[in-house]
Protein backbone atom coordinates (compact mmCIF):
# COMPACT_ATOMS: atom_id res chain seq x y z
CA UNK A 1 0.00 0.00 0.00
CA UNK A 2 1.29 3.49 -0.77
CA UNK A 3 2.30 5.72 2.17
CA UNK A 4 -0.79 7.88 1.64
CA UNK A 5 -3.17 4.93 1.75
CA UNK A 6 -5.70 3.90 -0.84
CA UNK A 7 -6.65 6.68 -3.27
CA UNK A 8 -10.28 7.80 -2.94
CA UNK A 9 -12.87 6.20 -5.21
CA UNK A 10 -13.67 8.58 -8.06
CA UNK A 11 -17.39 7.75 -8.24
CA UNK A 12 -17.09 8.82 -11.89
CA UNK A 13 -16.29 12.40 -10.85
CA UNK A 14 -12.99 13.80 -12.17
CA UNK A 15 -11.25 17.16 -12.01
CA UNK A 16 -10.65 19.31 -15.07
CA UNK A 17 -7.62 20.84 -13.38
CA UNK A 18 -5.78 17.96 -11.65
CA UNK A 19 -2.10 18.14 -10.82
CA UNK A 20 -1.26 15.72 -13.64
CA UNK A 21 -2.92 17.78 -16.39
CA UNK A 22 -6.43 18.14 -17.79
CA UNK A 23 -8.21 15.15 -19.36
CA UNK A 24 -8.41 15.05 -23.17
CA UNK A 25 -12.00 14.34 -24.24
CA UNK A 26 -13.60 13.83 -27.64
CA UNK A 27 -16.91 15.42 -26.69
CA UNK A 28 -18.45 17.08 -23.63
CA UNK A 29 -21.71 18.69 -22.60
CA UNK A 30 -21.25 22.10 -20.98
CA UNK A 31 -23.32 23.32 -18.05
CA UNK A 32 -24.12 27.01 -17.50
CA UNK A 33 -22.17 27.23 -14.24
CA UNK A 34 -18.92 26.28 -16.00
CA UNK A 35 -19.43 28.65 -18.93
CA UNK A 36 -20.38 31.59 -16.67
CA UNK A 37 -17.38 30.98 -14.43
CA UNK A 38 -15.15 30.80 -17.50
CA UNK A 39 -16.43 33.98 -19.12
CA UNK A 40 -16.94 36.26 -16.11
CA UNK A 41 -13.71 37.71 -14.76
CA UNK A 42 -13.70 37.83 -10.97
CA UNK A 43 -15.50 34.55 -10.37
CA UNK A 44 -13.64 32.39 -7.84
CA UNK A 45 -13.08 29.60 -10.38
CA UNK A 46 -12.65 31.86 -13.40
CA UNK A 47 -8.99 31.10 -14.13
CA UNK A 48 -9.41 27.31 -13.87
CA UNK A 49 -12.59 27.29 -15.99
CA UNK A 50 -11.23 29.59 -18.69
CA UNK A 51 -8.04 27.52 -18.77
CA UNK A 52 -10.00 24.30 -19.32
CA UNK A 53 -12.24 25.92 -21.94
CA UNK A 54 -9.10 26.97 -23.84
CA UNK A 55 -7.71 23.46 -23.42
CA UNK A 56 -10.87 21.93 -24.91
CA UNK A 57 -10.64 24.31 -27.89
CA UNK A 58 -7.00 23.55 -28.55
CA UNK A 59 -7.55 19.78 -28.37
CA UNK A 60 -10.51 19.93 -30.73
CA UNK A 61 -13.13 18.67 -28.28
CA UNK A 62 -16.68 18.91 -29.63
CA UNK A 63 -18.90 20.81 -27.22
CA UNK A 64 -22.62 20.18 -26.85
CA UNK A 65 -25.00 22.29 -24.82
CA UNK A 66 -28.68 22.94 -24.36
CA UNK A 67 -30.39 26.17 -25.43
CA UNK A 68 -31.19 26.66 -21.73
CA UNK A 69 -27.52 27.51 -21.16
CA UNK A 70 -27.88 30.72 -23.15
CA UNK A 71 -31.01 31.72 -21.23
CA UNK A 72 -29.26 31.05 -17.94
CA UNK A 73 -26.28 33.16 -18.98
CA UNK A 74 -28.65 36.11 -19.31
CA UNK A 75 -29.96 35.35 -15.80
CA UNK A 76 -26.40 35.39 -14.45
CA UNK A 77 -25.80 38.77 -16.10
CA UNK A 78 -28.96 40.02 -14.43
CA UNK A 79 -27.89 38.82 -10.97
CA UNK A 80 -24.42 40.34 -11.36
CA UNK A 81 -25.91 43.66 -12.41
CA UNK A 82 -28.21 43.80 -9.38
CA UNK A 83 -25.35 43.02 -7.01
CA UNK A 84 -23.15 45.70 -8.57
CA UNK A 85 -25.88 48.30 -8.25
CA UNK A 86 -27.42 47.43 -4.88
CA UNK A 87 -25.12 44.94 -3.12
CA UNK A 88 -25.83 41.38 -2.10
CA UNK A 89 -28.16 42.19 0.82
CA UNK A 90 -30.65 44.23 -1.21
CA UNK A 91 -30.39 42.12 -4.37
CA UNK A 92 -33.64 40.22 -3.90
CA UNK A 93 -35.87 43.22 -3.16
CA UNK A 94 -34.41 45.27 -6.04
CA UNK A 95 -35.00 42.60 -8.67
CA UNK A 96 -37.32 44.72 -10.79
CA UNK A 97 -35.57 48.07 -10.31
CA UNK A 98 -35.17 49.89 -13.61
CA UNK A 99 -31.57 50.91 -12.92
CA UNK A 100 -30.58 47.28 -12.37
CA UNK A 101 -32.52 46.22 -15.46
CA UNK A 102 -30.61 48.64 -17.67
CA UNK A 103 -27.28 47.51 -16.25
CA UNK A 104 -28.31 43.87 -16.62
CA UNK A 105 -29.31 44.45 -20.21
CA UNK A 106 -25.91 45.96 -21.03
CA UNK A 107 -24.04 43.11 -19.35
CA UNK A 108 -26.19 40.47 -21.06
CA UNK A 109 -25.55 42.24 -24.37
CA UNK A 110 -21.81 41.81 -23.80
CA UNK A 111 -21.98 38.26 -22.48
CA UNK A 112 -23.98 36.83 -25.40
CA UNK A 113 -21.55 37.87 -28.19
CA UNK A 114 -18.58 36.80 -26.11
CA UNK A 115 -20.13 33.36 -25.71
CA UNK A 116 -20.58 33.26 -29.48
CA UNK A 117 -16.95 34.35 -29.85
CA UNK A 118 -15.82 31.51 -27.63
CA UNK A 119 -17.95 29.04 -29.60
CA UNK A 120 -16.18 30.01 -32.83
CA UNK A 121 -13.21 28.01 -31.53
CA UNK A 122 -15.13 24.74 -31.26
CA UNK A 123 -17.01 22.13 -33.18
CA UNK A 124 -20.31 22.57 -31.42
CA UNK A 125 -23.96 21.58 -31.43
CA UNK A 126 -26.95 22.94 -29.57
CA UNK A 127 -29.87 20.84 -28.31
CA UNK A 128 -33.28 22.33 -27.70
CA UNK A 129 -35.19 21.94 -24.45
CA UNK A 130 -37.96 20.00 -26.19
CA UNK A 131 -35.38 17.48 -27.43
CA UNK A 132 -34.82 16.24 -23.88
CA UNK A 133 -38.11 16.69 -22.02
CA UNK A 134 -38.84 12.97 -21.99
CA UNK A 135 -35.67 12.35 -19.94
CA UNK A 136 -36.47 14.96 -17.30
CA UNK A 137 -38.97 13.19 -14.99
CA UNK A 138 -36.56 10.34 -14.18
CA UNK A 139 -33.75 12.77 -13.41
CA UNK A 140 -35.94 15.02 -11.29
CA UNK A 141 -37.07 12.00 -9.27
CA UNK A 142 -33.40 11.60 -8.29
CA UNK A 143 -33.46 15.10 -6.76
CA UNK A 144 -32.13 17.22 -9.61
CA UNK A 145 -33.70 20.64 -10.08
CA UNK A 146 -35.40 21.15 -13.42
CA UNK A 147 -32.57 23.33 -14.77
CA UNK A 148 -29.91 20.79 -13.87
CA UNK A 149 -32.03 17.99 -15.24
CA UNK A 150 -32.15 19.67 -18.67
CA UNK A 151 -28.34 19.72 -18.95
CA UNK A 152 -27.95 16.19 -17.61
CA UNK A 153 -30.69 14.96 -19.95
CA UNK A 154 -28.89 16.57 -22.88
CA UNK A 155 -25.78 14.54 -22.07
CA UNK A 156 -27.77 11.32 -21.64
CA UNK A 157 -29.84 11.78 -24.81
CA UNK A 158 -26.77 12.56 -26.89
CA UNK A 159 -24.79 9.71 -25.40
CA UNK A 160 -21.98 12.11 -24.47
CA UNK A 161 -20.31 10.57 -21.46
CA UNK A 162 -18.93 13.75 -19.86
CA UNK A 163 -20.61 16.82 -18.37
CA UNK A 164 -18.42 19.80 -17.44
CA UNK A 165 -19.82 21.82 -14.54
CA UNK A 166 -19.01 23.74 -11.36
CA UNK A 167 -22.28 22.64 -9.76
CA UNK A 168 -21.76 19.68 -7.43
CA UNK A 169 -25.50 18.89 -7.59
CA UNK A 170 -24.93 16.95 -10.82
CA UNK A 171 -23.50 14.21 -8.62
CA UNK A 172 -27.13 13.12 -8.22
CA UNK A 173 -27.10 11.66 -11.74
CA UNK A 174 -26.65 7.88 -11.66
CA UNK A 175 -22.94 7.08 -11.53
CA UNK A 176 -22.66 4.73 -14.55
CA UNK A 177 -24.59 7.11 -16.81
CA UNK A 178 -22.39 10.19 -16.70
CA UNK A 179 -18.87 11.27 -15.77
CA UNK A 180 -18.87 14.64 -14.01
CA UNK A 181 -15.88 16.82 -14.90
CA UNK A 182 -15.53 19.58 -12.32
CA UNK A 183 -13.17 21.85 -10.47
CA UNK A 184 -10.69 20.18 -8.11
CA UNK A 185 -12.24 22.05 -5.16
CA UNK A 186 -15.67 20.47 -5.85
CA UNK A 187 -14.61 16.83 -6.09
CA UNK A 188 -15.48 15.97 -2.50
CA UNK A 189 -18.92 17.62 -2.58
CA UNK A 190 -19.78 16.07 -5.94
CA UNK A 191 -18.65 12.59 -4.88
CA UNK A 192 -20.69 12.91 -1.69
CA UNK A 193 -23.82 13.43 -3.84
CA UNK A 194 -22.85 10.38 -5.88
CA UNK A 195 -22.51 8.17 -2.83
CA UNK A 196 -25.93 9.27 -1.59
CA UNK A 197 -27.64 8.76 -4.92
CA UNK A 198 -26.58 5.20 -5.80
CA UNK B 1 -10.01 38.27 -36.37
CA UNK B 2 -6.71 36.52 -36.93
CA UNK B 3 -7.02 32.88 -37.71
CA UNK B 4 -10.66 33.00 -38.73
CA UNK B 5 -11.43 30.75 -41.65
CA UNK B 6 -14.57 30.58 -43.74
CA UNK B 7 -17.65 29.90 -41.67
CA UNK B 8 -18.77 26.32 -42.04
CA UNK B 9 -21.72 24.34 -40.93
CA UNK B 10 -21.56 20.70 -41.80
CA UNK B 11 -25.25 20.08 -42.05
CA UNK B 12 -24.58 16.55 -40.90
CA UNK B 13 -26.58 15.50 -37.91
CA UNK B 14 -24.36 13.84 -35.43
CA UNK B 15 -24.53 12.28 -32.02
CA UNK B 16 -21.73 10.35 -30.32
CA UNK B 17 -23.85 7.39 -29.23
CA UNK B 18 -27.29 8.48 -28.17
CA UNK B 19 -30.72 8.87 -29.67
CA UNK B 20 -30.52 12.59 -30.35
CA UNK B 21 -28.90 13.81 -33.58
CA UNK B 22 -27.76 17.41 -33.84
CA UNK B 23 -26.26 19.62 -36.51
CA UNK B 24 -22.59 20.13 -35.70
CA UNK B 25 -21.03 23.51 -36.48
CA UNK B 26 -17.35 23.53 -37.35
CA UNK B 27 -14.82 25.88 -35.70
CA UNK B 28 -14.16 29.18 -37.41
CA UNK B 29 -10.83 29.86 -35.70
CA UNK B 30 -7.61 28.14 -36.71
CA UNK B 31 -6.25 25.69 -34.16
CA UNK B 32 -3.10 27.69 -33.39
CA UNK B 33 -5.11 30.78 -32.44
CA UNK B 34 -7.75 29.12 -30.27
CA UNK B 35 -6.24 29.50 -26.82
CA UNK B 36 -5.86 33.27 -27.22
CA UNK B 37 -9.25 33.56 -28.89
CA UNK B 38 -11.06 31.78 -26.05
CA UNK B 39 -9.25 33.92 -23.50
CA UNK B 40 -10.34 37.04 -25.37
CA UNK B 41 -13.99 36.04 -24.80
CA UNK B 42 -14.01 36.85 -21.11
CA UNK B 43 -16.20 39.64 -19.76
CA UNK B 44 -15.13 42.03 -17.01
CA UNK B 45 -17.63 42.74 -14.25
CA UNK B 46 -17.48 44.74 -11.04
CA UNK B 47 -18.91 41.95 -8.91
CA UNK B 48 -18.76 38.21 -8.70
CA UNK B 49 -21.77 36.05 -8.00
CA UNK B 50 -22.25 32.48 -6.96
CA UNK B 51 -23.20 31.26 -10.41
CA UNK B 52 -24.99 28.16 -9.18
CA UNK B 53 -27.11 30.27 -6.85
CA UNK B 54 -27.62 32.88 -9.54
CA UNK B 55 -29.21 30.53 -12.01
CA UNK B 56 -30.72 27.94 -9.71
CA UNK B 57 -31.57 29.87 -6.58
CA UNK B 58 -29.86 27.54 -4.10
Amino acid sequence: MSPGGRPPLTHNVVAFNPAGGAPVLAGVVLDTSFVADALLVGQPRHAACLGFLSFLAVWGTTVYFNRLLELELAEVAYKVAIKVRFGTRRARQMRTDGRALRRASRLADRLAPNWEGALANFSWARAEIEDVVDELPALMRRGLASYDAVHAATALKLGVGHLVTTDSGFGLVRQPDLTIVTDQSLLVACRRHRKRSI
Amino acid sequence: MAGVTASKETGERSSPAGALKLRVHKPKVAKVDRAASVRASKVRTKASVDVVKAVRGR
